[in-house]
Formats: structure tokens, sequence, C-alpha cells
């Protein structure tokens, strides 16, 4: 460009400018910074909502289907800060960035403390992901490796299970794993409950298991089931304990007798403060059909109703029905294997206080998973399939309402979608309306991706026969091709994902790219040991929850880990 | 039936009204007022852009017009990358800063929706990695803030430091 015809350059208006400062903001936020300290009119312009608007849905919006992202427009309420939004997902980002470099510096470390042989292998694994993660996050000061001597699990022998609660931070990353129990910890409770007994097996029953909210107490309560055998006379029990996570203590327990005779186990499924109700399941191991199921108060731990499932039946989500209208009903959906193992989705409305089964409606055959369409309203049932479809269900009558049709391979999982700015008056988190669906698809035994398709719900129901509602679809990598994603939680633009083989991964949705993964979140001993490898089981080896910022996760081996990944900074 | 266009200066041009078209105000113009065949007076563009506007009319007169309500959706994703200008474009666009301004103003009181896009993409570019003093120097800003404004800004902005 010339610099000569400087003095000659006519006045653009501000309209214009703010045209070009959005185009600037859509690609190069840095630039845009630049502008702001031109002069006082160009940092009024580059501070106007609609740059930031721009730059947020651009480049931290899921853009990549050539749509844009945005704002719910039904929502009340001002027009968002665009600036602090993006601002927000961005630390977001680069923390996770900057967490990914610390976790596998820490577990290279940590890893040559306790397997020195194993050193090179897991260099080299490392090594091979290293490109998916930015080179740019800031670096963090290692402070020797006496330091990290120290992390070393309280149980060597089982060195898949991580304890990074003592990594030496940086300056500006929030805090890394907040550890609430270790799998010694929970046998030390047992045994300060029953005198020496020692923990058999931790079923990672995590609930309320879907999204809660750390900030209204108390809903922070965690029901987690573990076995262990008696002392006095070598019997399983199941101890069933109430575990606070803001407070950090245990409120309540429960310990249960294992039926004698049966292969199952009481595992807690539901646990509903507001209602006083809580909910035990004897589960057929390893199939998990549900065998007996126990409806208790929570105040005083007495049983209110005893029944059990018609015929074969395995339950995935249970849920009060409908929310807060009717107290006592509740819903559980699941599936039942029928005739040539074909799996076919099953809700059964119990109603607890008249103790009676209210209605049985199915959803569908080969049936992968099952969920409900809408957490607040339940009135829509989604059931992924083992033929690519997700198909959607009148939640009472059973009538097909709609499928979606875009996922190439078996369908395994759903979530929806948090939105960070989604607060209440309260500023506590809403739980996710059904207006975002992220599905995640296997593409099978040969490879190792997975699928994950995010789906706007709103325009299914509303327009149907529209083009697939298809807002952006990833590749996700995994470790190996065998493993596949048992759990996840997504709260834009992150998702985080919880793998049958342990791996912990945190991937930013809107380039598909996996941000870091911690390996070993699960403990592998207690999955290869038990894993009877059906599809319907995969789901519990350990779950991703997450309550406003935190991210907490459960293993199979008890340990219940809370993660602020610092997107409210 | 050609449409005539008179610059400010008084020159004349002589286009067919499929390229004057392109122009959301010519098109509404010719609606409103017929086909009188009268010069159509534009005192707010001069000669030699009213040639260059018209140049890009030509090229893009089989463009499909955008609809009043697929125009916001078309403007949004079109808004999300500034570096998807086509080679013809491109070459057009390569003029020096005082006519692309010019052909930013005429394409914006013209209502040139894609002209002006592809000049506002275009000065975005310029913008793009340059310091605060270069983008004053090319855009001839004088910089009105005190040193305590300065400073506080590039506080302000310091969390993209590493970006």
């Amino acid at each position: 460009m010339s610099s000569t015809a400087n003095l000659a350059v006519p006045g653009l208006s501000d309209d214009i400018w703010l045209l070009i400062l959005q185009y600037l903001a859509a690609q190069d936020i840095v630039s845009l910074l630049r502008v702001s300290e031109v002069s006082r009119r160009f940092n009024g312009l580059a501070n106007t909502n609609q740059c930031w608007y721009a730059a947020y849905t651009c480049q931290y919006a899921m853009l990549t289907n050539g749509e844009c992202y945005t704002y719910r427009s039904n929502r009340a309420g001002p027009p968002p800060d665009w600036k602090s939004k993006f601002l927000t997902a961005y630390k977001s980002v680069e923390n996770w960035k900057a967490y990914g470099e610390a976790l596998e510096k820490f577990y290279l470390q940590r890893e040559s403390v306790l397997n020195p042989g194993r050193d090179r292998m897991k260099g080299e694994d490392l090594g091979g992901e290293e490109g998916e993660i930015s080179g740019d996050a800031p670096l963090l000061h290692s402070e020797g490796t006496s330091d990290h001597a120290e992390l070393t699990e309280s149980t060597p022998s089982k060195p898949s299970v991580v304890c990074i609660s003592h990594v030496p931070w940086a300056n500006g990353l929030q805090k890394p794993w907040e550890y609430c129990l270790s799998q010694a910890e929970a046998t030390q409770i047992l045994r300060d409950l029953h005198a020496t007994d020692t923990l058999a097996s931790t079923f990672t029953s995590m609930v309320p298991d879907h999204s809660f909210e750390l900030s209204q107490s108390p809903t922070t309560l965690l029901g987690i089931s573990t076995l262990h055998f008696s002392s006095s006379n070598d019997d399983l029990r199941s101890t069933i304990l109430f575990y606070d996570i803001a407070t950090r203590s245990l409120q309540s327990h429960l310990t249960l007798a294992v039926p004698l005779g049966l292969d199952s186990v009481p595992v807690l499924h539901h646990l509903d403060i507001q209602n006083d109700v809580f909910l035990v399941v004897d589960e057929d191991y390893p199939e998990r059909t549900w065998q007996r199921l126990q409806f208790r108060k929570y105040s005083t731990q007495e049983l209110i109703w005893e029944t059990s499932v018609e015929g074969v039946m395995q339950g995935q989500r249970v849920l009060p029905y409908p929310l807060a209208k009717e107290p006592g009903r509740m819903l559980v959906l699941g599936w039942k294997v029928g005739e040539e193992r074909l799996t076919m989705g099953v809700g059964v409305l119990f109603d607890v206080v008249r103790r009676e089964v209210i209605r049985r409606v199915s959803y569908g055959q080969d049936v992968l998973c099952i969920a409900e369409g809408d957490p607040y309203i339940p009135c829509v049932v989604l059931t992924g399939h083992r033929d690519n479809r997700i198909c959607i269900w009148d939640l009472e009558t059973g009538a097909l309402k709609g499928t979606l049709l875009g996922h190439n391979c078996p369908v395994w999982g759903f979530a929806f979608m948090d939105e960070p700015d989604d607060r209440d008056e309260k500023g506590a988190w809403r739980r996710p309306q059904a207006l975002t669906l992220v599905s995640v698809g296997d593409t099978g035994s040969d490879s190792d991706t997975a699928e994950v398709i995010v789906w706007d719900i709103d325009r299914v129901l509303s327009h149907p026969n529209l083009n697939p509602p298809i807002l952006t679809r990833h590749t996700i990598k995994l470790t190996t091709p065998s493993d596949v994603i048992s759990s996840f939680y997504v709260i834009h633009p992150i998702m985080y994902t919880l793998s049958y083989f342990g791996r912990f991964g945190v991937h930013d949705l809107q380039t598909g790219k996996m941000i870091c993964s911690v390996e070993g979140v699960a403990d592998l001993d207690a999955v290869s040991q038990s894993s009877p490898f059906g599809f319907f089981n995969v789901h519990r080896v350990g779950q991703v929850g997450c309550g406003g910022p935190q991210i907490v996760v459960l293993t199979r081996s008890g340990v219940l880990k809370v993660w602020s990944p610092g997107v409210d900074g | 039936m050609p449409v005539v266009l008179q610059a400010s200066d008084n020159q004349q041009f002589t286009i067919e009204k499929a390229v004057a078209e392109r122009s959301m105000l010519l098109k509404n113009m010719l609606e409103d007022v017929g086909e009188a065949g009268e010069p159509i007076p534009l005192p707010n563009v001069a000669g030699s852009i009213l040639k260059k506007v018209i140049e890009y009319c030509e090229h893009h007169k089989e463009d499909p017009v955008p609809s009043a309500e697929e125009d916001k959706d078309a403007f949004e994703s079109s808004r999300r990358k500034a570096d998807d200008i086509d080679e013809w474009d491109a070459q057009f666009i390569k003029v020096g800063n005082e006519e692309l301004f010019e052909i930013i103003l005429a394409a914006n009181y013209l209502d040139i929706k894609p002209l002006l896009d592809l000049g506002c993409k275009t000065v975005a570019n310029m913008i793009k990695g340059k310091t605060p003093e270069q983008i004053r120097e090319m855009f001839n800003i004088e910089n009105d803030f005190t040193p305590e404004e300065e400073d506080q800004i590039r506080r302000e902005n310091e969390w993209a430091a590493d970006a």
C-alpha cells in the first residue's frame, strides 16, 4: 500500500470502521487489541459489543459447519457482554492448554518414579500426542523431583490411580485436581464404620450423575456405593456413602447385606434430597440387570417401597417425573433385552408414594443409549441406536416424533451442552435445557476415533422437516482402537470425556482438537479384572459430571476428584 | 434499456440496467422513478471512483442478488473470514489507500454490500499484525491518549501478550 497517500486518506464513518473492525475481530483478536491502543475513538470502536460478538462467534464458537452460532434470542435479558464471554472462553482454553502441559510433565516424572522401566514407552505415547497440544502455552515452573516423589499415591501397587493434588502450579492457573476421596480414605471410612472391614470394590454410582449445582446446597451431595468384606464372617456387604463435596465430609451412610446366592450387588441409582428419597437397585453382575429396587427416605433411611421390574431390564437413567410437580413419581429409562438379544428402550414410571407402577412405555429397538430429552420438562425421550440413528420419542405415548440422521456409526451417548453464561438470577449455574445436544458414536473396534455431533434439538422439534440440524461434527482421537468414550460432559465450548481405558480428555468443540488428556483416571486394574465387555456397562467405568465451573470425576476405584478448570476467572 | 450515471465531476457513464442494479440505491431509484432516461446524478462519487465501481458491478452482474432475509445470514457467514477474497476481487482492490477508502465510501453510499464487504475486509487485512503506531501512520490518526490512559489500556490488553 502506498504510504504517500496517507495525508489524503478520507475519513470513514464509525459505522464503516465497525464493519472493518468486526472483520478484524473475526480473524485476529490481537490486532483488534492493537487498534484499541490507537486513539480514544478507536478504543471505543474496538470495544463495542459488535466487535466482541464477531470475535466470540468466529474464534471461540462452533462455526465449522459454515453456520454462525448465534446467541439464543429466546432467552430473556439484556444482550450478553461478548467481551467477557470471549475472555472467559479464551482463558478456559488457554488454561487447559497450560494444564495439559503441566499434566504431561507431571505424569512423565511420576511414571519414572513408579515404573522406571516403562519410562521410554510412556514417553513415546505422550510424544505422539504432543502435536495436538498447542506449544505456546505458558511453561510451568518445575520445582525439582523431590516434590514429585511425595506425590506418590498411598497405594503404590495401583499406579493407575492418579492423585494430582500437589503439582507445582504456575501463576495464573486455577486449582488442579482437588481430590476428595481416595481409595485409602474410602477404606478408612469403612474401617471406622465397621471395625476392620476391607474394601473390595467401589461402584461408580455417582448420584446425581448428570449435572449438579455446587453452589446450591444440598445438591453437592454425592452418593457412592462401595462393596466390602465383613470383618466378622467374610460376607460381602455394601455401604452407600453420602459424601458432601462442598464440605468434603461424609454426611451419612447405609450398609446393606448383599443378597446371598444372587450375583447381585446393591448400587445407589438416584438421590433426590428435595423429595427425600433415594433408590438402591440390586444389580446383577456383570450383566447389570436390575433385580430388587429399594426406595428409601434420605432423612431416616427408612424403606418406603421394595419392588422389582418385570423381565430382564437394565436401567440407565433415573429422574423425577415430572419434575417437582408430582412428588414421589420417578421415571426409570433403560432397556430390556428381548428376543435375539435385541435391546428395547423402555421407560417405567413408578409412583413411590402409592407404591405402584403407573406406566411402561417402550422406545424402539436396538437401543445403545437412552436419555430424557429435556432435564427440565421431560416430555421426550432420546435413544441412540446400533444402526446410527438417534430417535426422539414422546415420553408418555412412546410415539416416534423424529429421527436424527447424521452419525456414521452406532450412537453411544448423549449430553446436553451447558453454556458458561447460563446462570440464573442468583448466579447459580442452570442445568442445560433441551437446546443443544451432543452425541457420541463409536467408529468401531478397528478405528481409534469417536464421532461427535452437536445438534440443534430446538430446530428438530419445532421444524421437523428442515435439513439435518447438525451444528457441528468432529472426530475425537482415542488411545487405542478398542477404547470408547464412556462418559462425557460438555460446557460450551469444551467437552470433557472419560474413556473406557481411563483417559480423561479435554476437547475443544470448535476445532475438535484435544486440549489435554490424562491417562489412567479410571482404575485400570479394576476395569480389566471385571471387564465383561458388554456394551452396557461401559458408561459405568467412571463418570464425568459437572457442577458449575468444577468438573467432578468418580472412577471405578472410588477415587473422587474435583477439578476447577478456571472458567470463572 | 441503458442507465446513465453522472459523477460529481459531471463525467457520464452509460451502463446496463443489470449492472446498475448491483447497487441497491440505484435499484430502488429505478423502481421509483421508472426509466426516464435522464442521467442520474451521483454528487458523492467522483468519476474515477465511479468507473472503478462500475467495473466491479460489470464483473459481478451475474451474481445472485441476495434476498432481504437471506442477506443477514449471508452477511454473518461471510464475515467469518477476511481471507476468502476471490482472485479477481483481490486484483481489483489492489489500489492505494485513498482510492480504497473512496471505493468503500462509494459502496456504502450506493449500497453495494459485497463491494463494501470487500473493501472492509481489505482494510482489516491491512491492519492485521500492525502496531498501534503503524496503524496511526497508515490512516493518519492522531494519538489523543494521555500517557496514563495509554498505560491502562496496555495493562488491560496484557492477557493476550503471549497469544
